[in-house]
């Protein structure tokens, strides 16, 4: 019987210290969420490079894997320049002088561009959502990303403390509504992302995105002309194609 | 941008024809999407968390535990492109298959290019495809030289191919490449964030 009482003691000892521990966890996945999220929103001009990549499921179900990088140039609130190096060496990039959008490729000597004054934000989520085009990790290279991210504050947890490359970070995963995310946010010095990696879970065969985030520049020299298109000897000007979406229920 | 104006309308004309060949085959082009590589697109190749807003298109502004909003939203992931890039395989297959009457049908279809065109219309708007629990259908607008905005309304297009598996002749025309394969011919457009071929009208001269 004395047995059994300590039994239901440490049940509910358990009962009781677990929870605050798992949701100690979580706040300070949160915390560390939150202050990336703030840091990266507040930037007034910023530069980065991102060795990328990602799989492709194909109807065979098998799975390949695709690799690229960008280096991608910010000076805010309406200035942006992406510039892509593929794995087979295929170069292109993405321009946005605050009145126009511009992709080319220097390969292909092509270019298209498009009107759209604003901001980058609004500019990146036209590009993505009405044009079609990739833009990976856009999400982190908005001013909104505070207010994005605070719908999956509440998945968020604290994985553990991890060395990447010899650096020290926090590991800390969240879900999404269709994806789960993981992000490797650097313990020392500012709250910058180390590593994301995304599992489209809702996919056909779960591929993953995964990044590596670095050379973080706040400071970087951002000239107008670093942001004008200016076309290559002989290369074309070609039109956009974007998908046409109607809700059909 | 005059230029991709003009090109844009030259597509929209060229899409018409599309319509005139998918009524027994296309035009004899043998083009086929992916051209034997893998295919580059996919959900991962958006990079994106995965959440987007109803309205905006943008990732989670008000997260997924804010409401319900989420699933209705209006705007599908850059993620579908492996979708639609299956979808577009299945009908580039069926088209092939027509391919040989392509010439007779340009001509015989000729007189009803624009009752083709909105069964094509149609067609396509009914080729919906799967994409995070909505379903929206497939059309294409040229865009390039148009306001922001205005893109979706302007025209219902074939989807483009990735490559040419044959081995075209250029003509430059206007500062424009045209690749023609038999009678077909082609530009190029950015679609999905590749550059790939869409079937247009002959250059003027040819």
């Amino acid at each position: 019987m004395r047995a059994a009482h300590r039994t239901l003691f440490v049940v509910f000892l358990w009962a009781s210290i677990a929870p605050s521990a798992v949701f100690g966890e979580g706040d300070r996945a949160a915390t560390r969420l939150e202050a990336m999220a703030n840091f990266l929103a507040r930037a007034e001009r910023l530069s980065v490079t991102i060795e990328s990549v990602y799989d492709v499921v194909h109807d065979s179900g098998q799975k390949v894997q695709f690799g690229e990088r960008r280096v991608v140039t910010l000076r805010r609130p309406d200035r942006a320049r992406v510039d892509v190096t593929r794995r087979d060496g295929a170069r292109r990039g993405v321009l946005f002088d605050g009145n126009q959008l511009a992709v080319f490729d220097l390969d292909q000597k092509v270019y298209a561009t498009v009107s759209k004054p604003g901001t980058v934000d609004a500019a990146f989520d036209y590009f993505v959502d009405d044009l079609d085009m990739r833009l990976p990790l856009r999400e982190l290279l908005k001013t909104d990303l505070p207010g994005q991210l605070k719908g999956v504050l509440g998945t968020a947890r604290l994985v553990g403390e991890e060395q990447l490359d010899g650096v020290a970070t926090d590991h800390v995963a969240f879900r999404g509504e269709k994806a789960d995310v993981q992000l490797w946010i650097r313990r020392d010095g500012d709250p910058l992302p180390k590593r994301v990696v995304i599992t489209y879970r809702l996919a056909e065969g779960q591929p993953q995105f995964e990044a590596d985030l670095d050379g973080w520049n706040f400071a970087p020299e951002v000239p107008d002309t670093l942001f004008t298109l200016t076309p290559a000897a002989g290369a074309e000007q070609i039109p956009m194609l974007a998908p046409r979406r109607k809700e059909t229920q | 941008m005059t230029r991709a104006v003009a090109l844009g309308a030259a597509l929209m004309l060229a899409l018409a024809a599309d319509v005139v060949a998918r009524g027994g085959g296309r035009g004899g082009g043998g083009l086929a999407r992916g051209g034997g590589g893998l295919a580059r697109g996919g959900v991962a190749a958006g990079g994106s968390f995965g959440q987007r807003s109803p309205s905006g298109g943008t990732y989670a502004g008000r997260g997924p535990a804010a409401s319900g909003s989420f699933a209705g939203r209006s705007r599908p992931d850059v993620g579908d492109v492996g979708a639609r890039q299956d979808a577009m395989s299945e009908r580039q297959a069926q088209r092939q298959e027509r391919g040989t009457e392509a010439r007779e049908d340009w001509q015989r279809y000729g007189d009803h290019r624009r009752e083709e065109w909105q069964d094509y219309a149609e067609d396509h708007y009914d080729d919906r495809y799967y994409h995070g629990g909505d379903y929206y259908p497939y059309g294409a607008a040229v865009v390039a030289g148009a306001a922001a905005g205005a893109a979706a309304d302007v025209a219902v297009a074939a989807p483009p191919y990735w490559s040419l598996d044959c081995v075209p002749t250029t003509v430059v025309v206007g500062g424009t490449t045209y690749y023609r394969c038999d009678s077909a011919w082609y530009v190029r457009v950015y679609s999905g964030g590749e550059v790939a071929y869409t079937m247009t009208s002959p250059p003027a001269g040819y």
